[in-house]
């Protein structure tokens, strides 16, 4: 509210609320030196005295505040009283206030319980003063706080200005900025810096404020935050979300889909910013599997000791990048001690143990019960590269142990140097884990050809120092599944393409993909 | 609102002669470099902006349409740091709007407010602004009031519904299609949006001195009830596969601080010290479990943990009230407890035990002003990790961590 209309409120006081155009008379009528505060603004129970009376009522707003003349507050009250050159006193919750006097020269107030906030205008010509019962306060252009106990203690801070304050002995300081001074009936105390917000009894600057809901917001949005941040944790704590080789993005997805009762499904999915591949391995069983399918999965990479209670009749993988595909597909399953079947090359030396869930290393004569397939076939785009059959071969009987009953078809076969060279050769790169297979048929016009690397999250390739020296047996296998394997195959059917996947080391080596 | 309507009220709004308009503006420009298991991330910045008018219409009603913004190409040491990607570029924006009612006769301001924001992440060369594949975007409405029953300390009711989307994430399952042999690649009720969620969260805090009359302590208490349902992921069974029903996170968090402040002398003059000790308990109960078809293992209640933390801070301030010199340290340790997630050994086998994380956080920093409303500022946190999770192929759960920023802060 400006002054113009505190003066005319006080030369007509029927007419407290002057409409604009009264107002605007009135400043024209009655300039500044009218002397006028009133009360322009106020919440809950606030009581005024006039001078004389004996009767408190409660406020209106507009109401003239003259010499002698008291306000309180009640808890939770407010009140402002604005003077007419814009300064203002603003009286905090159970505060008791006096206008002792207000003339030309000066503004006295008293300040008996409670607490106030001045804001006096620089341009202010008379003194302003809030006595309280132990201290004086005095300033021109400032604004600062008041605080008084109910044991009379006052409390002066200063958040602009110069400000003298006294005490009932006549000891007086000077305070300046963001300074407070206590004084007690014993007298005044020492000048000190005023704590950032500790103890302010008085109302905010709206500097002030905007800051600390500002704060208030920015601390909120952190809490909100923290659960966009969880989400993204979690899928990377469950590894579906790693770099490859080429330092690209590659999402992962592992799971498993039961299609029958004595069947499963282990499917890879894969998707960079450019591409989608997939792996997957269906698999079915000698008999149904249980809601816990680990104790038969645990199985298919085979059993020590004793023949598997699961094991695969049929199987068949494939690999795509939903153009080309790589489709193997096995079937005649059945359990061979591969250890006591009397060829040397099947037998198995490292194992992965259900009992105690790693892999251990096998003695010569442990037996070793593996699934052998009597029907097998890899095709690139339909075209078949190697498959065999099995013909006449007896229930059970071991197509390893014999070569009169089953036909091998190999249109491919594997290139090693001399008769090749890389990067159409089989080989491996000097002192990292990055191994070449290639195969193909005498003419060279059917090939494939897989691009093996070990690396880790990041897509760094691995260092045979990594391994520490081991490359093959238990130890190796249980190495290889901190890591992640990333394979490229090409074929002769693929017109350029290729089928790139990045799996979990684990997952080929129980498909029999890494033997 | 849009953007261009919010910047064109703040305009307004400025000019609008019956409104007090006092703006707030912060920013910080800082350079940093990020260390994590032995190797480090190349120098790079970090930038922020956070700009505020309050608008002030009269005793009662006040409006505080904000703007913030970051770019972040340094990590912080929090920043998703076990998933080991040193490459990493964030970016930010959020608007917001807060109505502040103060209600007559009463210390209470009624708060309603709502805010956008969106923010982007590259963590590899191939991904682009924009792009990335964990850019998210949340919308937020809330209610807060609070009561000032003795400025500053007030206490503080609130409840805010916010949902946040992962634009460019969706299950890859969903989009699977068909195997060669024209099975299809998916299970049965696989769903599509699983990281989007929405959020409804109750809390209530509050700050009292100590004692009331002749404050020398500060304790602040906070607790908040977050309920989170995740819009498009259902629950994993026994067998791996979907149930129909969705996944529900309740997260229950209570945090409480003591705070002391003390006159202290520095270098001859006085200064202000700020001690204050820590502690917060924070607990999650998901219905959510996990099959892990490598290890063909069924985890049950994953997602549910216990989360104890601790620490003490410490903030010297000397110089001018205004713009004052500071040092400031903290230390934090926090435990997470996992109620059903099991611990692996280094080759992935399942233990007995249930997972658990230690962090240790050590904060350090300092400013100095060098020009009015500007203060340089070095910053330093090192963060190290422990736990019995040692199958760390995808994710580290114990390292070592630490970065540092230099730089300038901007203040009005």
């Amino acid at each position: 509210m400006r002054a113009e209309s505190l003066c005319a409120e006080r030369r007509s006081p029927r007419h407290a609320r002057p409409a604009f155009f009264g107002a605007l008379l009135a400043g024209l009528l009655f300039p500044r030196f009218c002397d006028a505060s009133a009360i322009t603004h106020t919440e809950g129970k606030v009581l005024f005295l006039k001078f004389g009376s004996y009767t408190w009522g409660q406020v209106v707003r507009g109401q003239v505040v003259g010499p002698g003349d008291r306000i309180k507050t009640a808890a939770s009250a407010r009140a402002t009283v604005t003077f007419d050159d814009d300064s203002r006193v603003e009286l905090s919750p159970s505060t008791s206030f006096t206008m002792r006097e207000a003339s030309e020269r000066a503004t006295e107030t008293r300040l008996d319980l409670g607490s106030l906030r001045a804001w006096i205008a620089k341009r202010r010509s008379r003194s302003f003063q809030v006595r309280t019962p132990t201290a004086v306060a005095a300033v021109r252009g400032t604004e600062f706080s008041v605080d008084v106990s109910a044991q009379g203690e006052t409390r002066v801070q200063m958040f602009g200005g110069l400000l003298a304050v006294s005490d009932n002995r006549g000891n007086e300081v000077l305070i300046k900025d963001n300074q407070r001074v206590e004084v007690t009936a014993e007298g005044i105390g020492r000048v000190t810096e005023a704590p950032q917000g500790a103890d302010q009894r008085g109302s905010r600057s709206a500097r002030e404020t905007a800051r600390r809901e500002v704060g208030l917001e920015m601390t909120k949005e952190e809490v909100q935050a923290a659960a966009a941040l969880e989400q993204k944790n979690a899928v990377y704590q469950e590894g579906k979300a790693l770099i490859d080789v080429n330092g690209k993005r590659v999402r992962v997805e592992e799971y498993i889909v039961r299609p029958a009762a004595d069947q499963f499904k282990l499917v890879v999915l894969n998707e960079r910013s450019d591409r989608f591949d997939y792996f997957f391995y269906h698999g079915t069983f000698n008999r149904a599997l249980p809601d816990d399918m680990s104790t038969a999965l645990r199985q298919v990479s085979g059993c020590i000791g004793a023949a598997c209670d699961y094991f695969l009749l049929s199987y068949d993988t494939g690999r795509s990048n939903t153009i080309d595909k790589v489709v193997e597909a096995a079937s005649g399953g059945h359990q061979v001690d591969v250890n006591h079947n009397g060829v040397a090359g099947d037998a198995v030396t490292a194992a992965f143990d259900p009992a105690t869930d790693r892999w251990v290393s096998l003695t010569a004569d442990q037996p070793f019960y593996q699934t052998l397939f009597n029907d097998y076939s890899i095709k690139f785009n339909d075209v078949t590269h190697q498959s065999w059959t099995a013909s006449g071969l007896a229930p059970g009987g071991d197509i390893q142990n014999t070569t009169t009953h089953v036909t091998y078809t190999d249109v491919t076969t594997v290139q090693y140097e001399p008769s090749c060279a890389p990067p159409n050769c089989t080989y491996t790169e000097e002192g990292v884990l990055h191994q070449v297979v290639y195969a193909e048929n005498a003419g060279g016009t059917i090939w494939e050809k897989y691009d093996n690397y070990i690396i880790s999250d990041e897509g760094k390739i691995a260092k045979l120092s990594d391994f520490a020296g081991i490359t093959s047996g238990a130890a190796y296998k249980t190495t290889l599944l901190n890591w992640n394997y990333q394979q490229i195959v090409t074929a002769s059917e693929f017109g350029g393409r290729k089928i790139d996947l990045v799996v979990e080391p684990k997952i080929f080596i129980k498909s029999g993909l890494i033997p | 609102m849009r953007p261009w309507a919010f910047a064109a009220a703040l305009l307004l709004a400025g000019t609008a002669a019956a409104v007090e308009v006092t703006p707030v503006l912060n920013g910080s420009l800082a350079g940093g470099q990020y260390f994590f298991k032995g190797q480090k991330g190349s120098f790079s910045g970090n930038a922020a902006l956070t700009g505020a008018s309050l608008l002030k219409f009269n005793e009662r009603w006040s409006l505080l349409p904000m703007y913030s913004g970051s770019y972040q190409g340094s990590k912080g040491v929090e920043d998703g740091v076990g998933a080991g990607t040193l490459f990493q570029q964030q970016m930010d924006h959020r608007l917001s709007v807060t109505g502040i009612r103060r209600l007559a006769g009463t210390n209470w301001k009624l708060k309603p407010s709502a805010s956008y924001k969106r923010e982007f992440l590259k963590e590899t060369r191939d991904e682009t602004w924009g792009k990335g594949l964990f850019d998210y975007e949340k919308i937020a409405v809330g209610f807060e009031a609070e009561n000032a029953y003795r400025d500053p300390f007030t206490y503080r009711f609130a409840f805010d519904a916010y949902r946040v989307r992962f634009p460019n994430y969706e299950s890859l399952e969903s989009k699977s299609g068909v195997d060669p042999l024209g099975n299809p690649l998916g299970r049965e009720l696989a769903s599509k949006r699983v990281l989007d969620t929405y959020h409804y969260q109750f809390s209530a805090s509050g700050s009292r001195p100590l004692p009331y009359d002749d404050p020398r302590f500060v304790l602040q208490v906070a607790y908040s009830f977050l309920y989170q349902s995740f819009l498009d992921q259902r629950l994993v069974d026994q067998r791996g596969q979907f149930e129909s029903a969705g996944r529900r996170d309740v997260l229950q968090s209570l945090s409480s601080s003591v705070g002391r402040p003390l006159k202290v002398r520095v270098f001859g003059e006085d200064a202000r010290l700020d001690l204050s000790l820590g502690l917060n308990l924070a607990y999650n109960r998901s219905n959510q479990n996990t099959y892990d078809a490598v290890f063909s293992r069924y985890v049950p209640d994953a997602y549910s943990y216990v989360m104890v933390g601790a620490g003490p801070a410490a903030n010297l301030a000397w110089g001018g009230a205004k713009q004052p010199s500071w040092l400031s340290g903290s230390f934090r340790w926090s435990r997470q407890n996992f109620i059903g997630r099991l611990a692996q050994d280094g080759s992935g086998a399942y233990g007995a035990a249930k997972q658990r994380q230690d962090r240790y956080i050590l904060a350090l920093g300092y400013g100095h002003p060098v020009a009015p409303s500007l203060t340089l500022t070095v910053r330093t946190n090192l963060l190290w990790a422990d736990s019995n999770q040692k199958y760390e192929k995808t994710y580290s759960y114990t390292y070592r961590t630490i970065n540092y920023l230099l730089g300038v802060s901007y203040e009005y």
